[in-house]
């Protein structure tokens, strides 16, 4: 009995420890800044980490091969804002002049249908269309300045961030030692091998993501640059951004390169959706289940459960972290069941 | 004294050919149900676009960390994925549980029994089951299990939930 009672007052205190820690993460200001940096700089180094690792194999050292991909994220960044930025500011106003055409071909269909002319109703619904159209890309320019500025105002993070992934790249097999004799003797090997695992699983996971999003940014683009619709590369490089999400993002990427070509006409806005419908239909159906049920060995459902879950929780972000996390517990799933039993 | 591998103590490990350039990694098993003996691995290839491979035992050269091969092909043959998740009915038809795991010997890799899951909850209370290999008929959509008696049951159970040793030492 002296044991099971030994057992109990350890664990009450191990708990007690853990939730003060939490506690003091919560309400200290400068250690959840300082999480925040260090998750986000994992992040990097580890969406990073595939690429670096072919690099080694090839040949090339752990420290040039991390300062130069640090070096080359840092060039691609600020060149996307140094052109991105004026030419964002250049499209404002042709946007506004969209968004006036589509208002006017709105007032035009109204004119047009006599039927509903002395209706009150769509009247109404009509001006509400007009007026949520306003809105929206007000909010819309709104948030892209506002994160503009908040970029400005953490200038820390601009110099810290870089500096920690380079760390996390060069040395992250030193980091990981020291982070795994926090835990208990007994507990390291096990932690060990679930992480090497995850690892694996995800490293693969990354990689294909990247492959597939640039390949479709790359097809979008020549697409847009064929039917001649206005802002190829940004619109391109949008529906590659969104091709993070699997399944959901050509969906969301394709919208707005679909409302750009409804403005020169509705005839180009039937070939872009057909031809970006093409597209997704190869990526999602023969490229996707391929790519991402063989990379992580999970069920296409699943995945589709996970996305829609994560994009409840945490919106966009959500829906990007959704299908790592899932595989990371899944992994730790498998390998406590193996463990424990 | 016998040792047993699981499925597990293969997966995700890396597998490397002679030269020494990495093939890919262990993603499932190859069984041969008739003689009743594991006769290799799948191994999946780090790269995206190209199929997996299959192992056979006689072309592994060392198991450490690392898989050390000098030959693959590619047969389709009977993996173990394809009996994972099946179930396991007795002679009255009942269901006994679903196949997760599998038992092999260490040096001869003879299969010797399935591990069978209960339940998700159950498992940790009663313990997974283990019925022996012989007692098995595989079908084509179930595995029919024959054994007599149930004088002897075996069954695997999380050690470190029950505290077995602590206890022995009260």
């Amino acid at each position: 009995m002296a044991v099971e009672k030994k057992r109990k007052i350890k664990y009450a205190i191990l708990a007690i420890i853990f939730i003060i820690l939490i506690i003091i993460i919560l309400k200290v200001s400068v250690l959840r800044e300082i999480i925040y940096l260090m998750v986000i700089s994992f992040l990097i180094a580890y969406t990073l980490k595939p690429i670096q690792q072919i690099m080694v194999n090839k040949g090339v050292s752990k420290k040039i091969s991390a300062f130069i991909l640090i070096g080359v994220l840092g060039l691609l960044i600020v060149s996307i804002f140094a052109i991105l930025i004026p030419s964002l500011f250049k499209e404002s106003l042709s946007l506004n002049n969209a968004i006036y055409n589509i208002q006017s071909l709105v007032d035009n269909l109204y004119a047009k249908l006599k039927l509903i002319q002395g209706n009150k109703t769509m009247h109404a619904l009509i001006n509400n269309f007009n007026g949520k159209i306003d809105r929206g890309v007000t909010a819309v320019f709104t948030k892209i300045f506002d994160s503009f500025m908040n970029i400005g105002q953490n200038i820390l993070y601009i110099v810290v961030i870089p500096v920690i992934t380079y760390y996390f790249l060069s040395e992250g097999e030193c980091i990981n030692e020291k982070v795994l004799s926090i835990f208990p003797v007994k507990s390291r090997s096990i932690i060990k091998n679930i992480s090497c695992h995850a690892d694996k699983i995800l490293g693969r996971y990354i990689i294909s993501q990247l492959m597939l999003s640039g390949l479709i940014g790359i097809v979008t683009f020549f697409i847009l640059l064929i039917l001649k619709i206005d802002f190829p590369i940004i619109l391109s490089v949008l529906n590659a951004f969104f091709n993070i999400i699997p399944y959901f993002g050509p969906i969301f990427g394709a919208i707005p390169a679909i409302a750009m070509a409804l403005i020169k006409s509705p005839e180009k806005a039937l070939w872009t959706a057909l031809c970006l419908y093409a597209i997704q239909q190869i990526e999602g159906n023969i490229l996707s289940p391929k790519v991402t049920a063989d990379s992580i060995s999970m069920h296409p459902l699943v995945v589709i459960l996970l996305l829609i879950i994560g994009g409840e929780i945490a919106g966009f972000i959500g829906m990007v972290l959704a299908v790592p996390l899932g595989v990371i517990i899944k992994v730790m799933y498998e390998d406590l069941n193996y463990y424990m039993f | 004294m016998i040792f047993l591998y699981r499925t597990r103590d293969f997966i995700l490990k890396d597998v490397v050919n002679l030269s020494g350039s990495l093939l890919g990694f262990i993603s499932d098993i190859i069984l041969n149900f008739s003689d009743k003996i594991v006769q290799g691995f799948v191994v999946t290839p780090n790269n995206l676009f190209k199929k997996s491979l299959n192992v056979f035992l006689e072309d592994v050269v060392s198991f450490a960390s690392i898989v050390v091969v000098t030959d693959t092909n590619r047969k389709k043959l009977l993996q173990f994925s394809d009996i994972k998740g099946m179930n396991v009915v007795n002679r009255n038809g009942y269901l006994i549980g679903i196949v997760e795991d599998i038992l092999f010997d260490k040096s001869t890799f003879s299969i010797k029994a399935i591990i069978l899951s209960i339940g998700f909850i159950n498992n940790f209370i009663d313990g997974k089951k283990i019925l022996l290999i012989d007692d098995l008929i595989l079908g084509e959509k179930n595995l029919l299990y024959r054994g007599e008696s149930e004088n002897l049951r075996f069954s695997n159970s999380p050690y470190k939930l029950l505290d077995l040793k602590e206890r022995e030492k009260v």
